[in-house]
């Protein structure tokens, strides 16, 4: 191994040589800290909602002319829709579940009030028929009778309810020396200061709240606490959501005979942009997919652009030593010995490259630690990164060096 | 005259000697082409997202956030005060004579409806405003104007279609005169808006900040009249309504109106600061505003920043994009280096027949500065890809991926500077060869 | 100990068939001192570089110490070019970035010597030399004739049989031309056999023995012959 020489060699033309370390340095820190990224809206992506997302559908509808009482119109709408066949359940509900954005509302499990117990929870509002409509599995407990739903006056608010459905992981943050379904039965109380109990009934299996997104200590601690409360409100101005559940592969037809259905109950209503569980969660990601993308993208041209810097350096290095190649032949170097010259060069410099890389990613990784909110990066991800960048020097450079073996010996004697 | 040709000179040897080397050449424009392209297209969203929406006024208005506490606990000095209004608060307010203009207001939907007109009845935006909204946002008129400050008191049914309203209700035509049925009541029609699409909507921070508004506007006067709850946006009560009904909803600690004053100058700015602290303690008595002070003033750009568009994501997308670009420039760098190197004999002629090195470091820059001109041009191509790309990705980006005049001027000259900048070693380097050394023989 | 008989190179190009050496055979024993002369265009190089492996030929034959030459392998020639021939190329050849040290062991790391092999061998060739003392210097801190030396030293570290001298002092002044010339001979002296090109006529006198080449084919053996008759030039010291 000519390892001195060939630094020796490289030190002596070190523009070259500097420009692609630096090169390779940045590309590893760069694409390092993207994969870490991409990871962590991939994982943001695939984190479980714990409702049925594919098969639940909402429609936001409303009277053209409102009527006093909405109360039985609306139930006698949802009676229609789940008499559809095809239709597993019907519910109203009060927003969408997964949009990103939602209800947040402070809830302490203790009667004391200026507690330091209160937490906020994410909260939603439908009737009897929430669970089944959403999917949502109920562990203890029991769900909410018909009686126990309250309707608003007409534009009016209703509230609060006198029980509320939690999710497990609520229930043990609420109450963390139970046994979980000893937690079925005790009461919360809303807000700093009202004195009103709630009763939780049941305990639901984890739903995600709206915030589970989120960049923040909070969004991560809380990201399944989520509670449900039997409350419909008819505010004016304001549609009503009704989500509906169908079987696999039936959505798109029950879209259209669930529209075609409220139409026939009263022709003088609203649609405002029906949509489907799927596609305000995909909308939701949007954003998370969008950086993966761009990180993705960017990390590609970037490996190809050092990829190219090191072809281009090598190529150039090769023309310039042509002479130099041909003598070193012509004194009894084979054409391995000229091809790992160049190989071992690759990977002199490539190591150069990646110990600086590496520092420089880790650097960029507490930068964005410190700005983002994100969790440690695992260390796997570097060396993983160094691979990459060898194989790709490798890749790169063998170009180069086979066309550098086939410089003819008889090169050393032309004279310039 | 003189120096006229030299430079025409000067880049006609640039071109020659640009094109005597196609591959090296072509490479370098395409890297840094695709280093500009991909910086362009981040920066681009990223100015617009921050850029001022209002650069004329942006000093002048401002917004207010009240640290209403009800109760006393730890931990809650931190914590920063709820940014919308309860109503009660506004209005009290909006009786100070310190702003010299305010605009109260929030958004709800209703039922639109043009039967005269052929339209079928369908759902949209509702806004409620004082009648500061059209003053103090600078919003234009294609027709008509605002209502008055006079019609504003006696709660008349008057309104002012935006301008995608009036499409969709008059196909665009002139309808101030028109009466119109919303939400169940009639509207007389006094003014339609011109294009109004501020980016981002800073007065409306909580429903499509990237939008054109749509629907249409009446005096807030109404809201105790219409009972039109505040739909798609943000609301938070402190404590729950003590009835049940609309009006007990006005009278709760529940905050959901935008409220936005002008304060031209610094001592109007510290009497309303003032005012509202005073305010603040006297409300004390009713048990509101316990706990310490954090009463904020946010003007516009001080508010975008409170909402923090992006916040550390764009800050890292913006540090990948330029990361991006330096690689470009070494891999430009790297290339002109190469092709430098490779003239040595040439330079080493031009000197040997009397060209001086300042000369020839000018001819030099020259021809990196075409090269980097190219790179510009087709790095703002590929940043027009880039934004259509983002466009696919991102649905509500639509309005903000263009391209205007400052933006292009920057890429251009970004490219020139930093292919100079990546140049400059190379080419002073090579003016140092000695003359002839190259001339004989190795 | 190199025996040609018979040996044509021909190059060919879309237009033009060049034949650098017809039917061209030779002799020359171990020990030998041998010029190789003859005007430009000749092809005394390409003989130079058929002998020594650089080129291959199309047809004859070439024996190197008995053994055949023709059709062998790119390895196993390069190795004998690594372990029997010494080079010494007219434009030196030495490799700019590396030190003298680094230049002479080029050649003696492709050998397989050991470290400690290589060290003693190239501080013996650079004090044959005479530039011991410059080893850590660049071939750029150098004249010409010194430069010329270290490639004679490097030729020589891996103690060939041959030395094949391509103009050896055809960039040199009269002044180092000389004293090239007597290392060469003090290294034939002590039995290294030594194939000189030259055109310089009294470079081919200081050779034992001359081969002139015209046209590709030899001239006149075994007879000292001058090629170009004119006035001989007096070398005042």
């Amino acid at each position: 191994m000519e390892i001195r020489p060939i630094a020796s060699s490289m030190f002596r033309n070190r523009t070259g040589p500097i420009l692609i370390c630096l090169q390779i340095a940045l590309t590893l820190a760069l694409v390092v800290n993207s994969i870490f990224i991409i990871q962590l809206q991939m994982e943001k992506i695939a984190r479980p909602l714990g409702t049925d997302i594919d098969n639940t559908a909402i429609f936001n509808v409303a009277l053209v002319d409102p009527l006093d009482n909405m109360e039985p119109f609306i139930k006698n709408d949802m009676d229609e829709i789940r008499r559809i066949p095809g239709v597993v359940d019907a519910t109203i509900i009060a927003q969408f579940l997964h949009a990103g954005g939602g209800s947040g509302i402070s809830y302490r499990p203790v009667p004391e009030t200026n507690s330091d117990l209160v937490r906020t929870v994410s909260v939603n509002e439908a009737d009897e028929h929430a669970l089944n409509t959403l999917g949502i599995e109920l562990l203890y407990g029991r769900n909410f009778r018909a009686d126990e739903i309250l309707y608003s006056a007409p534009n009016a608010q209703v509230g609060p309810s006198e029980v509320a459905l939690v999710t497990e992981s609520l229930a043990r943050d609420f109450f963390p020396d139970s046994e979980t379904a000893n937690i079925v039965g005790k009461v919360v109380y809303m807000g700093d200061v009202d004195t009103t109990p709630i009763e939780i009934i049941g305990i639901m299996s984890d739903v995600a709240a709206h915030w589970i997104n989120y960049d923040s200590e909070f969004a991560e601690e809380a990201a399944y606490h989520f509670m449900l409360l039997p409350l419909v409100q008819t505010w004016n101005g304001e549609g009503h959501y009704y989500a509906f559940r169908t079987e696999p592969g039936t959505q798109d037809r029950l879209m259209a005979e669930v529209t075609d259905k409220l139409y026939e109950i009263n022709p003088d209503r609203l649609f405002w942009e029906p949509t489907t569980q799927a596609e305000i969660v995909r909308m939701t990601h949007e954003g998370n997919r969008a950086i993966a993308t761009i990180l993705g993208v960017i990390s590609g041209l970037m490996i190809l652009i050092t990829s190219f810097g090191i072809v281009g350096l090598a190529s150039f290095t090769v023309n310039q030593r042509t002479r130099q190649i041909g003598t070193r032949r012509a004194l009894g170097a084979k054409k391995r010995d000229i091809l790992r010259y160049f190989l071992v060069e690759n990977v002199m410099l490539t190591t150069i490259g990646v110990v600086l890389g590496s520092a420089l990613a880790y650097g960029i990784h507490l930068f964005l630690f410190s700005i983002m909110h994100i969790p440690k990066m695992s260390f796997a991800l570097i060396p993983f990164g160094v691979v990459v960048l060898y194989v790709l020097g490798f890749v790169a450079v063998i170009g180069p060096a086979l066309r550098a073996t086939a410089v003819a010996p008889a090169v050393a004697s032309r004279t310039v | 005259m003189l120096m006229d040709s030299k430079i025409g000179y000067d880049l006609q040897l640039a071109l020659k000697s640009i094109r005597k080397t196609p591959v090296l050449s072509a490479l370098m424009v395409a890297a840094i082409g695709i280093g500009i392209g991909a910086c362009m297209t981040i920066i681009t969203i990223f100015y617009l997202m921050s850029a001022n929406p209002n650069p004329d006024n942006s000093e002048q208005l401002y917004t207010y956030a009240l640290h209403n506490r009800l109760t006393v606990r730890e931990g809650q000095e931190d914590e920063d005060p709820r940014l919308l209004s309860t109503y009660h608060d506004a209005l009290y307010i909006l009786q100070s004579d310190i702003p010299t203009d305010q605009s109260i207001h929030y958004q709800s939907w209703a039922v639109y409806r043009n039967d005269a007109g052929g339209v079928s009845p369908f759902w949209d935006l509702f806004r409620l405003a004082t009648p500061g909204f059209f003053s103090l946002f600078d919003v234009p008129f294609l027709y008509g104007h605002a209502w008055s400050q006079e019609q504003e008191d006696n709660k008349a049914m008057v309104m002012v279609l935006t301008r995608e309203m009036n499409n969709k209700l008059f196909g665009g035509e002139n309808s101030v005169g028109e009466r119109i049925e919303v939400g169940g009541d009639f509207y007389e029609i006094v003014g339609v808006m011109d294009l109004f699409k501020p980016l981002p909507k800073y007065f409306e921070f909580d429903y499509g900040t990237f939008t054109e508004i749509e629907g249409a506007l009446v005096p807030f006067s109404l809201t105790p009249t219409l009972e039109l709850m505040k739909n798609s946006g943000s609301r938070s009560c402190a404590a729950l309504p003590d009835g049940d009904d609309f009006q007990s909803y006005l009278d709760a600690e529940c905050h959901w109106l935008h409220h936005w004053v002008r304060l031209p100058t610094q001592e109007k700015r510290e009497a309303f600061y003032e005012m509202l602290n005073n305010y603040s303690l006297e409300q004390r008595r009713f048990g509101r505003f316990q706990g310490p002070f954090n009463n904020r003033l946010f003007n516009l750009m001080e508010w975008l920043e409170q909402l923090e568009f992006g916040g550390g994501t764009m800050t890292m997308l913006i540090g990948v994009a330029v990361m991006f670009l330096i690689v470009c420039l070494l891999n430009t760098n790297a290339l002109l280096f190469a092709k430098f190197t490779g003239r040595s004999a040439e330079v080493s002629l031009k000197r040997a027949l009397g060209c001086s090195k300042k000369r020839l470091f000018k001819q030099h820059l020259v021809e990196i500065g075409l090269v980097g001109l190219a790179g510009g041009a087709l790095g703002l191509l590929l940043a027009l890809v880039g934004l259509a790309g983002i466009k696919l990705l991102l649905s509500d980006i639509d309005n903000l991926a263009y391209l205007n005049t400052d933006l292009v001027i920057i890429a251009i000259a970004a490219s020139i500077v930093s292919t100079l900048i990546a140049g400059l070693y190379p080419a002073w380097r090579t003016c140092q060869i000695a003359p002839a050394k190259y001339l004989k023989s190795q | 100990m190199l025996r040609m008989k018979g040996v044509s190179k021909i190059y060919r190009t879309d237009l033009i068939e060049t034949h650098a050496l017809r039917d061209f055979s030779v002799e020359i024993g171990a020990g030998d001192f041998v010029a190789v002369t003859g005007p430009s265009g000749s092809g005394k190089t390409t003989l130079l570089n058929i002998a020594g492996l650089l080129e291959s030929f199309d047809d004859g034959v070439y024996e190197l110490d008995g053994i055949d030459m023709f059709g062998l392998n790119d390895d196993d020639s390069s190795e004998i070019r690594n372990e029997q021939i010494g080079f010494i190329f007219q434009s030196f050849n030495l490799v700019p970035d590396l030190n003298l040290f680094d230049n002479v062991d080029v050649p003696l790391r492709y050998r397989g010597f050991n470290a400690a092999e290589r060290k003693r061998r190239i501080e013996q060739s650079l004090e044959l030399v005479g530039l011991s003392g410059r080893m850590r210097h660049l071939p750029s801190e150098l004249s010409g004739g010194q430069q010329q030396r270290v490639a004679i030293a490097r030729a020589l570290a891996g103690d060939p049989k041959l030395l094949l001298a391509d103009e050896p002092t055809g960039n040199l002044d009269s002044l180092m031309a000389r004293q090239v010339l007597d290392l060469l001979d003090d290294i034939n002296r002590a039995g290294t056999t030594i194939v000189m090109v030259t055109h310089d006529d009294e470079l081919a006198r200081r050779a034992r023995r001359n081969v002139h080449v015209l046209d590709g084919k030899v001239d006149d053996s075994n007879v000292y012959q001058p090629q170009q008759r004119e006035h001989p030039v007096e070398v005042i010291v």
